[in-house]
């Protein structure tokens, strides 16, 4: 089981493997197990389900719905942000593919997990590093017939003929930019290539266009990462505003027809670096970052709407939505029985389930505010900037400054990591919700879907 | 069935089926009576003026209903229906009636008025145990007990075992599994492709073994290990994890 290894690591104890590698994998935001279905075979173990489904949520208050671990943490490389680069002291280990194949099949049956999110140090070489990924995606899913969800790391510099044998076998695949910028990466991240990474991106997505053309039919053959590709970027590590950011998000949509790009602020993770900030994590930063991704990606907006060269950041105080519209204040109020649905999901406190309700409900007819509530709207937002029927809840007309007052006030203390989350509310529970209980109209199904 | 007499004012009480709700749902369009209450068993002190009707279940009745509800109504009314049904809330029944009231009038264009006042109580039962359901389906923990079953233990608001049930019977095919609604007394079990729920009380308690028990052990040291300090946030695991759903759960959440 052994034999290809010749490393003393191995011998560690499972317990205290388990407890380093976990550590080391605990800076990658993703964890969605969303984005695929598939039954179970003969035989075989495991299903996945569209919508993902969350098992528990740590401490930090993020769900755990994959095994995301490491097949090791001795790093080649020495990315400044990270805490397994080689020059950091810090208790290394090793798995071998069989280990983790076996342990993730454990946790499976026992639904403590829906699946394995497998990542890696750069061991020895990328090549190597991928084959060792390879392995124990294969082992799962032809040894064990493990049909639950698996989303594997594809290590930029590595062969694509190895990639590309992975993302038959896994579900999602993801290369991590991490630094949203060639010169970040230069200073921080010295090994890793803007060029490797951006070549690894896109042989995913040809695979990918490759896979659609060729009509596969699901049941006929497992399909190239079904649940499509997304990546990583680190916020605050580098000096990047969300301008920059953003943009780069959306390129990425648009050019790499990613699933998601997720943002992680940067922990301190080492004792002193003059080229690394010392600041506590931005997470209200990320927060927003996140908010503005979810209007990129479902309500129709784009990076130059919402930030320009003059205001490149986003107002800790504010979401990005209710930003936008009090900068553009000629467009409101809009009738909630008249505006089409692309300027409904444009209204701070409207979101895409209340707009598909509200188009629903007034076709029979037109609603009152006190009906507008009962679709979900946020009226504490929504009021500044919506018409019933010609009237305003409002009594006067209020200045941008008070409606920003107002909305902040209004705010509950911000719960942090809310946004990130919004992917298992939207994507893995309303979702879910939208699939059961609400029919979607036909032509908005995509908005809630395909996460 | 006689249409109620006199005051107006009519309890329906059946047997707490969902094939006798449906014969009430029947009953009522047939008898254009809109039922005050309906009731699972006959009150000890009876309303004065007040028609107490008890109504048999009836197979045939009951698969008219649940028939009409499937082509008349919009496709996801009857998942809506039996959603409400399995929240067992006292209210619950009555909820149904009501929409199944409302949906007799507006047909497939029910889905229109969700926010009336006979619809609004339906869709938001329906939608709390939409969401528990889905939320077990991530938080049922199963034990290997000796014998080789794996035994989860669970204690949902809502009656979302025959929910549950097909999850587990695809996902864990080829395992012997026992989910266990500790407050309903009731178990789904699952053995070579099939699964019933069958009134079910652990008297013993189960003894693991140590291979269960440091599959367990492991599971908790990638629970703490997986979080990340400097972003501890315990009120946001809360509002995710409500704490009623810690007590069975492997993981010791502090």
């Amino acid at each position: 089981m052994l034999d290809y290894f010749q490393h003393g690591l191995l011998l560690m104890d499972l317990y205290k493997k388990l407890e380093i590698l976990s550590r080391s994998a605990k800076y990658d935001a993703s964890c969605a197990s969303s984005g695929s279905s598939r039954k179970n075979d003969l035989g075989g173990i495991g299903t996945a389900v569209k919508s993902g489904i969350c098992h528990s949520w740590s401490d930090d208050g993020r769900c755990i719905s994959l095994f995301k671990i490491l097949l090791t943490n001795m790093c080649t490389y020495d990315c400044a942000y990270c805490i397994n680069r080689v020059s950091n002291d810090l208790p290394r280990a090793l798995f071998t593919p069989e280990e983790i194949a076996e342990l993730t099949v454990q946790l499976y049956r026992r639904n403590y997990i829906e699946g394995l999110f497998l990542s890696s140090a750069i061991y020895r070489n990328p090549d190597y590093t991928m084959e060792l990924i390879f392995r124990t995606v294969t082992i799962l899913r032809k040894k064990y017939r493990f049909n639950g969800y698996i989303h594997a790391k594809a290590m930029p510099g590595a062969d694509p003929v190895l990639i590309r044998k992975t993302g038959f076998l896994a579900d999602r695949m993801s290369a991590n930019i991490e630094l949203p910028s060639e010169k970040s990466l230069t200073l921080l991240a010295p090994q890793k290539k803007k060029g490797a990474i951006f070549k690894a991106m896109i042989n995913i997505k040809s695979n990918i266009l490759d896979c659609r053309e060729r009509d596969y039919s699901p049941g006929r053959e497992r399909g190239f990462v079904p649940a499509g590709q997304s990546t990583q970027l680190v916020i605050g590590a580098s000096p990047e505003s969300d301008y920059t950011i953003l943009n780069l998000s959306e390129a990425l949509y648009r050019s790499f027809s990613l699933k998601r790009v997720y943002y992680s602020a940067y922990v301190p993770v080492t004792a002193s670096d003059a080229r690394l900030p010392v600041a506590e994590p931005p997470l209200r930063r990320e927060h927003r970052l996140y908010q503005a991704d979810w209007l990129l990606r479902f309500y129709g907006f784009n990076a130059g709407e919402l930030l320009s060269e003059k205001n490149q950041n986003f107002d800790p105080e504010l979401d990005p939505k209710s930003q936008w519209a009090l900068s553009n204040m000629y467009l409101f109020p809009v009738e909630i029985n008249k505006a089409d649905y692309a300027m409904l999901l444009r209204v701070p406190g409207i979101g895409m389930r209340s707009a598909q309700r509200i188009m629903k409900s007034r076709t029979v007819r037109s609603l009152t505010f006190d009906e507008l509530q009962r679709t979900g709207v946020v009226l504490k937002r929504a009021r500044f900037f919506v018409t019933c029927n010609g009237k305003h809840l409002e009594k006067e007309e209020l200045d941008v400054v008070s409606i920003k007052e107002r909305i902040i006030g209004n705010h509950a203390p911000l719960l942090l990591t809310a946004a990130r989350n919004k992917e298992r509310s939207i994507g893995q529970l309303d979702l879910f919700g939208s699939n059961f209980l609400t029919a979607p109209e036909p032509g908005i199904i995509a908005i809630t879907g395909e996460l | 069935m006689s249409p109620a007499s006199g005051s107006g004012q009519v309890t329906y009480i059946y047997d707490g089926s969902f094939h006798g709700l449906m014969t009430i749902a029947y009953e009522a369009e047939k008898g254009n009576i809109i039922p005050h209450c309906i009731l699972v068993m006959e009150p000890d002190t009876p309303l004065l003026f007040h028609d107490y009707i008890h109504v048999a279940t009836d197979l045939n009745k009951a698969e008219e209903v649940i028939g009409a509800i499937k082509t008349k109504l919009p496709p996801l009314a009857y998942k809506r229906v039996l959603f409400c049904y399995l929240s067992e809330v006292p209210n619950a029944p009555q909820c149904i009636i009501d929409y199944l009231n409302l949906g007799w009038r507006y047909g497939k264009l029910l889905d229109h008025y969700s926010a009336h006042d006979n619809a609004m109580p339906l869709r938001r039962l329906a939608e709390k145990v939409a969401r528990e359901w889905h939320r077990m389906t991530g938080l049922v923990r199963f034990r290997l007990a000796p014998g080789g079953i794996y035994y989860a233990p669970i204690e949902p608001d809502y009656n979302v075992l025959p929910l549950l049930s097909p999850h587990f019977a695809e996902r864990m095919a080829q395992e012997h599994w026992i989910i266990h609604d500790i407050g309903r007394n009731i178990a789904s079990r699952y053995s070579g492709g099939e699964w019933d729920i069958i009134d079910f009380e652990i008297v013993d308690t189960i003894e693991y073994d140590d291979a269960e028990l440091a599959c367990q052990n492991l599971w908790n040291n990638y629970f703490t290990n997986i979080a990340i300090g400097y972003r501890k946030n315990k009120r946001l695991q809360k509002q995710f994890l409500p704490r009623r759903y810690w007590k069975h759960l492997v993981e010791r959440i502090a």
